[in-house]
């Protein structure tokens, strides 16, 4: 029942954040003396070499126009770092105008779903345009959202709305080496990393919080973190 | 890996499975591409056969000689011909059960030869004891070599093979090579359209010179021709074809001929679930019947029983990974001595990665 009150006020204070901001991310203006900023590193240690983009004989041939994808060394550096839950003292007082619903792209290309890994907001949408020659069914079995786009051709997109927070697994049925994540989370307080593993959340009302670090391969990681006013703090992560 | 549990009926005729007992079957695939450089590349695909034999369907070796345009490919591989066999594996076969040009099986054998029309005709409908051919074999993978690629929306296989569709032999077993060729088209998006031949020789001639050893068993082939067209928009799949075929038996003045067909349909109705059809039918050309054994006053006959085959189904996503389909397979095969039913009911699991 605790549990239950818990992802309870989680979600709600998510529907009350999307309502709160203008779009997903922070709010663009900070009041001084009152958020403070999280910096820092997330290593992969063992890195694996990245088969899932290496395309077959058969999709070769079909794609033989556009040259296929060079098959990557090592796997995506892709790390999702952000704040787990959001106390209800900190929520922000900044209004702006109601918020939009954001949308977001995850294209079909070169037979693989760019970006890799896409964290959004809960309650925003995805485009899922097809870039490419040839059919592509997007569908997901995840219990956070289960979908089939079904297939359709070049130049069409379809679109689907993420309201419940958790991962989602991506895939094309029609192409079996295609996958992607969306991580569907209840805060704007997220960020991705950049292709050397930092990052940075930005405007973070002053507080403790839970910091996760999300990598698709590997259990998440977490930390406690103390952010203060006007300071940056740092938090690093290692994944092996 | 795939299990199945099949109950089938036990009527005398030549779509009857496993003498019409229920049971168990086990079948495991194993799929191996290697890619040995920017131009060769190795498949082998190893598959268990009702239990643990094991068989080597498909061990070939590919050559690209001009990027996509050009390759040949040489070895044990696919033959060619229509839209099903790329797909008769459980986690792509929308149904549980084959088209029945791959299931009807007729009177003609590959190491025996009809004395007459007289004994092709009273053979009719019992070559239940998997002896006879059918139009094409289950399992079409041919022993030879093909050229093979794609020119812009066409593409094209042409090629050299052991035996012919309906007796695709490891090794030669006459002096008569099947040649073998296709073309493909694709106007659009989600529409393919493809034309397939094959002639090779279906007897097995060391087998027949203990019996014949005057026979030339190569002067007698088979031919195989089939249109097939594959549509998809949305959450509808739709494959279609139509196979013409002809045989020649030494000791039958006319050729042996047959006209098969099928539609199959299938539909996404939830994310995990789908329905899905085949409905096919087989026809058989008529041959002098001077005994009129049919006692139908005509002395003609077709040489073996015509069939229809409808295949309802439904499948479920267990996961992406697992698929677990029932199907219902309703035969009917038009003996003159009644309808015997055939009827099959199929569950199937199939986990594949």
């Amino acid at each position: 029942m605790a549990m239950f009150s818990h992802r309870c006020l989680s979600h709600l204070l998510g529907a009350l954040l999307l309502c709160t901001f203008a779009g997903a991310g922070p709010p663009a203006r900070a009041q001084e003396g009152y958020y403070g900023q999280l910096r820092g590193h997330v290593e992969l240690r063992n890195p694996v070499h990245d088969d899932s983009r290496i395309v077959s004989k058969e999709i070769s041939a079909i794609y033989q126009k556009n040259a296929a994808p060079a098959p990557l060394p090592f796997e995506p550096l892709n790390f999702v770092v952000y704040l787990d839950e959001i106390p209800l003292g900190r929520l922000i007082p900044t209004v702006e105008k109601p918020a939009a619903r954001p949308r977001f792209v995850m294209d079909q290309k070169g037979l693989t779903f760019v970006p890799h890994v896409l964290p959004i907001l809960a309650g925003s949408t995805v485009e899922f345009p097809n870039s490419d020659p040839v059919y592509h069914n997007v569908f997901s079995f995840s219990k956070t959202r289960t979908f089939d786009l079904g297939r359709y051709p070049t130049g069409r997109s379809k679109a689907i709305t993420f309201n419940q927070p958790g991962l989602v697994k991506v895939y094309c049925d029609m192409h079996s080496q295609m996958n992607a994540f969306i991580l569907v989370l209840a805060n704007p307080y997220f960020t991705l990393s950049d292709e050397n593993g930092n990052y940075a959340l930005r405007d973070i009302p002053a507080g403790v919080y839970k910091v996760k670090a999300w990598f698709a391969r590997l259990p998440e990681k977490s930390a406690s973190v103390t952010i203060r006013p006007g300071e940056t703090t740092t938090l690093d992560f290692v994944f092996q | 890996m795939t299990a199945n549990f099949i109950d089938g009926g036990d009527a005398d005729s030549p779509l009857r499975y496993n003498n019409g007992l229920p049971g168990f079957e086990f079948a495991g695939e194993l799929f191996v591409n290697v890619r040995i450089s920017d131009e060769v590349s190795a498949f082998v695909d190893v598959e268990t056969w009702r239990g643990w034999e094991v068989r080597i369907y498909n061990a070939a070796l590919t050559y690209k000689i001009s990027g996509a345009r050009l390759q040949v490919e040489a070895g044990k591989f696919a033959a060619p011909f229509g839209n099903f066999l790329p797909r008769r594996f459980a986690p792509q076969n929308f149904i549980y059960g084959y088209p029945l040009y791959n299931d009807y099986r007729t009177g003609l054998t590959v190491d025996d030869i009809p004395g007459g029309n007289a004994a092709l005709l009273g053979g009719r409908g019992k070559a239940f004891i998997n002896t006879g051919l059918p139009l094409m074999a289950r399992q079409a993978y041919i022993t030879g070599a093909q050229f093979f690629g794609q020119l812009g929306a066409f593409g094209y296989h042409l090629g050299l093979a052991n035996g012919a569709l309906s007796n695709p032999a490891n090794i030669s077993e006459n002096k008569r090579p099947m040649i073998f060729g296709r073309v493909h088209v694709q106007p659009l998006i989600g529409l393919k359209l493809g034309a397939s031949l094959a002639n090779g020789g279906y007897l097995n001639g060391a087998l027949l010179k203990t019996t014949q050893p005057d026979l030339q068993s190569e002067k007698y082939g088979q031919t195989l021709a089939g249109v097939d067209v594959e549509y998809s928009r949305g959450y509808l799949v739709f494959y279609g074809e139509g196979i013409f075929n002809r045989w020649k038996s030494p000791l039958i003045r006319e050729p042996l001929e047959a006209l098969a067909w099928s539609a199959e349909i299938r539909y996404k109705i939830l994310p995990r679930f789908f329905l899905a059809a085949r409905y096919g039918r087989i026809h058989f050309s008529e041959i002098a019947d001077p005994t009129d054994l049919d006692a139908d006053g005509k002395f003609t006959a077709p040489w073996e029983f015509p069939a229809w085959r409808l295949e309802p189904a439904v499948g479920f996503h267990l996961s992406r990974h697992a698929l677990l389909k029932a199907a219902w397979q309703i035969n009917r095969t038009g003996r003159p001595t009644g309808d015997p039913a055939d009827n099959l009911a199929a569950m199937q699991m199939t986990v594949f990665y």
